[in-house]
C-alpha cells in the first residue's frame, strides 16, 4: 500500500488545523456516504450555513431567497478551544486524527491541493505544517481533483433540482435541514 | 456497520479493555500515521496465552489505550451529536472489536452472553451468518499468525529492559507484519519473523 506524500504529511500533523480553520462544504455524495457507513443520520453530521444565492450548490429552504450550503458540523473540543470539525479525534498525547479516515469528504481527501488553470498547488497559508518539501503527485492529484469537481457539478445539478421544487411550495411553507438531507439520500441511494 | 450497531451508544466502547494483536496495531498505525505508543498499552498478561510476548522478564499483551478526557471510553471512540458514538477506526478497527457481539458456540454464530447491547437488539434469524463466519475466520488465523510472530519475538529476542525491550519490539512489529502479510503458511511466518530476529531490525 502506497501512500502518497502528501496524504503522509497530512496523516503525520499532530495538530490538524485544518479540520478547525476551514469549513469543509460537503456534497451529497459525501454526506450520504458518510452517513451510511457510521449509520448515522445526516442531519446530525451537517449544517446549513448561510450563502449567497449566486454560489452553486446553495440550496433553499423557503420561496423567499435565502440559501444555504451543506458542511460538516463542527464543535469546541474544549470550552476555549476553537470550533474544529467534529469527527477531529485526539489520542491520548493530544495528536489530532480524523475519526472518518478513508471516508473522509473529497474536500478533506484533496487537502491542500488545488487545481488552478491546470496545473496542481498546495494552498497552504493558514496551515502550521511545513509544505515545502512535500512532493505533489500531479497526476494523482490531478484525478483527484477533477474527479472532485465532477462530484461537485453533480451535487450542483440535484441541488437545482431541489430549488425548482422549493420554488413550488407556498409562500407560508418553510422546508427544514432534515428535509433537504433527506432528500439527498433519496437522490444518493446506496 | 450492521442494523443493531446503527442505534448503538457505544457501550462496548465503554469500560472494556480491548486487547489486540500486533497486526491490528500495525494496520491501525499505518492508517492513522500514529506510533504505537499513542494508542496502545503493554501491559503484563494475568492470564498468558499463546500470543502473549516477552517485554523484560514478563509476559505482556498490547491493550487499545483509553481517552484520557474520559478514561472509561476508548482512545478511538468518536462521541457526535445526538447521543451517537461510533469508531473513529471503523475501516481498521481490531478484528476482535469486528468479530463483537458474536461468539462461535458448538461451530456456530452466536450472540455472547455477555454483550453490552440489549440481546434484543440483535435477531439471529437476520444475521448475516457467512460474514460472520468470514469474521471469525479471518480473526482466528490472525490471531495464529500473532501467536506465531509472538513465539518467535519470545524465542529469539535479545534479553534487554523494559523500555529498551518495548521499543525493539514495536520495530519488530513493523517489519514482521509488513513481512507476513498475505503469507498463509504459518511455517512461512515463522522462518520470515525469525530471519528478521537473526539481522538487525530496520
Amino acid at each position: 500500500l502506497r501512500v502518497p506524500d502528501r496524504v503522509e504529511h497530512w496523516l503525520a500533523c499532530r495538530e490538524k488545523r485544518c479540520c478547525s480553520y476551514l469549513l469543509v462544504y460537503v456534497t451529497g455524495d459525501d454526506v450520504a456516504r458518510i452517513a451510511r457507513s457510521l449509520a448515522v443520520e445526516p442531519w446530525l453530521i451537517t449544517a446549513p450555513i448561510e450563502a449567497d444565492a449566486a454560489q452553486p450548490g446553495a440550496f433553499a429552504l423557503d420561496a423567499r431567497g435565502r440559501r444555504y450550503r451543506l458542511a460538516l458540523v463542527r464543535t469546541r473540543l474544549s470550552d476555549d478551544a476553537d470550533p474544529s470539525c467534529e469527527f477531529l479525534m485526539r489520542v491520548g498525547d493530544g495528536a489530532a486524527r480524523c475519526g472518518l479516515g478513508e471516508g473522509r469528504p473529497q474536500p478533506c481527501r484533496s487537502f491542500p491541493a488545488q487545481l488552478v488553470d491546470g496545473e496542481i498547488s498546495f494552498a497552504t497559508a493558514e496551515c502550521s505544517c511545513d509544505w515545502s518539501r512535500v512532493t505533489i503527485d500531479r497526476d494523482a492529484d490531478t484525478e483527484l481533483l477533477r474527479a472532485e469537481r465532477s462530484a461537485r457539478e453533480r451535487y450542483d445539478e440535484v441541488v437545482d433540482q431541489w430549488n425548482d421544487y422549493v420554488a413550488t411550495v407556498d409562500a407560508q411553507t418553510t422546508l427544514t435541514h432534515r428535509d433537504f438531507c433527506r432528500y439527498l439520500m433519496d437522490a444518493y441511494p446506496r | 456497520m450492521s442494523d443493531a450497531c446503527a442505534g448503538c451508544t457505544g457501550r462496548c466502547c465503554w469500560d472494556v479493555v480491548v486487547r489486540v494483536t500486533g497486526l491490528d496495531a500495525w494496520r491501525i498505525r499505518r492508517s492513522q500515521g500514529l506510533e504505537y505508543a499513542q494508542f496502545v498499552n503493554v501491559l503484563p498478561d494475568d492470564d498468558p496465552g499463546g500470543e502473549s510476548f516477552r517485554i523484560g522478564d514478563r509476559l505482556c499483551s498490547l491493550y487499545l489505550a483509553k481517552n484520557p478526557l474520559q478514561p472509561r471510553a476508548c482512545t478511538f471512540l468518536m462521541h457526535l451529536p445526538g447521543e451517537q458514538q461510533r469508531c473513529g477506526i471503523y475501516a481498521e478497527r481490531p478484528l476482535v472489536c469486528a468479530a463483537y457481539p458474536m461468539q462461535l458456540r458448538y461451530g456456530s454464530v452466536d450472540l455472547r452472553s455477555d454483550v453490552r447491547c440489549a440481546p434484543s437488539d440483535w435477531n439471529l434469524a437476520t444475521l448475516d451468518y457467512r460474514r460472520w463466519r468470514e469474521t471469525f475466520t479471518a480473526y482466528a488465523f490472525e490471531r495464529a499468525v500473532f501467536g506465531r510472530i509472538a513465539t518467535q519475538w519470545n524465542e529469539l529476542a535479545p534479553m534487554e529492559d523494559d523500555a529498551a525491550s518495548q521499543s525493539r519490539f514495536f520495530l519488530y512489529i513493523d517489519a514482521a507484519a509488513a513481512a507476513v502479510e498475505g503469507m498463509e503458511v504459518l511455517a512461512e511466518v515463522d522462518a520470515a519473523c525469525a530471519a528478521l530476529l537473526g539481522a538487525p531490525l530496520p
